[in-house]
């Protein structure tokens, strides 16, 4: 009897390190991802089959709810401008001359064409909140294996290989919910500002076609203590 | 009046080569005229039935969300759970033969090489037979068909290109918005001759697009077929009491599809009828030229005639009958040319995929045309030639009863 209590204490036990470990690395990880007022100025390159286009951006995020893209040149001509306000976001066209608020099925479409979704841009929540986490280990890296627990989850199922020394992630794999690998994220390169690992150059591979991967290279990262809000607004966005 | 007849046929054929020259410009007209409203009215015929056999059927309930114009679906927002009571109408009614639940879906088809762009379509494979003809001409047999396995249209095998029981990959959201994915064996084939359909759709079972949705016992639409001499209107009215009582539902008809199609076609046979006009003006233009230069040179005959008494409305009826000889003349060559081309497209049709290739026209119809051969269309176009005629002569024939008689006679 004593042999069994002391079994189920000890799984209860490693159980409960394992789940906080686990957890402080996800902080960690939030910590570097999770962005603060910051500057960028980025590269985007998307190629698909056999066409290639890139383009120019200027970004600028401010407590994370609040972020503002415009594109200052690119290869195909597209001078869109994006901004996400708590949240909402919109689309600015300027061939148009106005504002599309991006809502419901849209946001799950790619950001200006690329292999990211504006969901994958804009989703705020915890790691936590959305996935159950299995953590495991290697040498260099601790492997999150994050399974969908609520309905409205960005992805079914996904694999985090973070590195031990940054708490940066250097690859992820996203999975159907039948296991077969659909996406690849890697981030090739990072910064350390201030304390915080800032990844530098970004990569997001589709992997349901043979060559359909975007690029993105943070040329300037300029982190500041404030931000004006009037970056943030649709009159900016309008101009 | 018959001598007078007589009389103004025999002068047409006075100068053979000039009549047989103004006869070209209203003979082309009339031919054109036949041949290209046929084909647009076969072509409209055709699309409408494609609609039906392969998009619509007869009328369908859905959401009171779904819009016909809007491309972009929202899975959310337009699928409902069918109630009871809507099942059991359409059941017991004898105006239906048949009914279907359809869900669909935008989704990636991908053989991992590329990925193409689809509507994921789950079906009941049994009962969608009974009401579409989409299986019709399917390779292998609809019956044979398992969970897991899926139905692809002609002209996307064309460019994914891939050996029959290979897998595919279709990536999707489900109904809440999450990014994945399921296998699915590509079996069959299917070739409807609706671009629609063969161009972008696939077909898998009814219970594995709800399983990936997460959408159990949801549709996206009801297809109802009814019997064939049931109306509409008939069926609408029994199924009124019905609906009415789920305003989250409404009805949508094949004639609400074909606003687009009307559209299209109205501007077509619009764009058609200018270029057509302009030939046979130019024909009337030719008529006019000719019964004037019958004037002129028959100045001295038309002074006589008047001079010994005919009266004014005589000669006008002379000149008019000319032009319009050779209206009828025109147009009954026209009319014959017109005829069998329209009955040759009509029994075999004009290919045009090497101009058109994939390109959408606007209409759900494939790039072999077919034309309708309609007898009122060639009566139509040969009382425009007549009516050209008539009109291209009535003038001249005027400046021969206005003219001066004693200046003619000189």
């Amino acid at each position: 009897m004593k042999k069994y209590i002391f079994t189920i204490l000890f799984l209860f036990y490693s159980f409960t390190i394992f789940s906080d470990d686990a957890k402080t690395i996800i902080q960690k990880v939030e910590k570097n991802l999770s962005v603060k007022n910051v500057i960028y100025k980025a590269r985007m390159v998307v190629e698909e089959n056999e066409n290639k286009r890139s383009m120019d951006m200027i970004i600028y995020v401010k407590n994370e709810k609040n972020v503002y893209v415009e594109v200052l040149s690119s290869t195909d001509g597209n001078r869109s401008r994006f901004l996400k306000k708590d949240n909402s976001m919109w689309l600015f066209l300027p061939t148009a001359g106005r504002s599309v608020l991006i809502k419901g099925h849209m946001l799950k479409e790619g950001f200006m064409g690329s292999a990211f979704s504006y969901e994958d841009l804009s989703e705020r929540r915890n790691l936590t909140d959305m996935y159950s986490i299995d953590l495991s280990e290697d040498d260099n890296s601790y492997i999150l294996l994050m399974k969908a627990k609520v309905d409205d989850a960005p992805y079914k199922l996904k694999k985090s290989y973070i590195r031990k020394d940054v708490y940066l992630p250097y690859k992820e794999e996203i999975y159907s919910s039948s296991g077969r690998l659909l996406k690849e994220f890697f981030i090739k390169d990072y910064e350390k500002i201030k304390n915080i690992y800032f990844p530098k150059k970004i990569i997001m591979k589709d992997l349901l076609q043979s060559n359909n991967v975007t690029t993105i290279e943070y040329t300037q990262i300029n982190l500041k203590d404030n931000l004006s809000d009037s970056y943030f607004t649709k009159t900016y966005l309008e101009r | 009046m018959l001598f007078w007849i007589k009389f103004a046929v025999k002068n047409v054929w006075r100068n053979k080569n000039r009549t047989i020259l103004t006869l070209v410009p209203i003979i082309f007209g009339v031919f054109l005229f036949i041949i290209s409203q046929s084909l647009l009215e076969g072509l409209n015929k055709e699309s409408i039935e494609n609609l039906i056999n392969y998009e619509t059927s007869s009328l369908k309930i859905v959401s009171k969300n779904f819009s016909i114009d809007e491309k972009r679906i929202d899975i959310n927002d337009i699928t409902f759970i069918v109630p009871e009571p809507v099942i059991d109408f359409l059941k017991n009614s004898s105006f239906v033969e048949s009914f279907t639940y359809e869900i669909f879906f935008m989704g990636n088809l991908s053989d991992g090489l590329n990925r193409f762009p689809v509507i994921v379509k789950g079906i009941d494979f049994k009962t969608y037979k009974n009401t579409y003809l989409t299986f019709h001409n399917s390779y292998p047999r609809v019956e044979n068909f398992k969970e897991g396995e899926t139905f692809i249209g002609d002209e996307i095998l064309r460019y994914l290109q891939v050996p029959p029981d290979s897998f595919f990959v279709v990536q999707s959201r489900t109904g809440s918005g999450t990014f994945d994915a399921f296998d699915v064996k590509y079996s069959g084939i299917i070739s409807t001759g609706n671009p629609k359909v063969d161009r972008n759709t696939i077909f898998i079972d009814l219970n594995q697009a709800r399983s990936f949705l997460n959408m159990p016992e949801k549709v996206s639409a009801v297809s109802i077929k009814l019997k064939k001499d049931i109306s509409l209107y008939k069926f609408l009215k029994s199924f009124k009491q019905v609906i009415s009582k789920y305003p989250q539902l409404k009805l949508v008809t094949w004639e609400d599809f074909t606003t687009e199609i009307k559209a299209i076609d109205s501007a077509k046979k619009s764009s058609s009828s200018i270029l057509i006009f302009v030939i046979l003006l130019i024909g009337a233009v030719g008529i006019a030229n000719t019964i004037f230069l019958s004037i002129y040179e028959r100045f001295k005959e038309i002074g006589t005639m008047r001079s010994i008494g005919t009266p004014n409305k005589i000669i006008l009826l002379i000149f008019t009958l000319e032009g319009a000889t050779i209206g009828f003349l025109g147009s009954l060559i026209g009319m014959f040319l017109g005829g069998l081309g329209s009955y040759y497209l009509y029994k075999v049709g004009i290919d045009f995929s090497s101009m058109i290739g994939n390109m959408d026209i606007g209409y759900p119809k494939n790039s072999l045309f077919r034309s309708d051969f309609n007898i009122f269309l060639i009566l139509k176009a040969g009382f425009l030639g007549i009516l050209f005629g008539i009109l291209a002569s009535f003038y001249p024939a005027r400046r021969a009863v206005k003219e001066n008689i004693i200046r003619i006679m000189k």
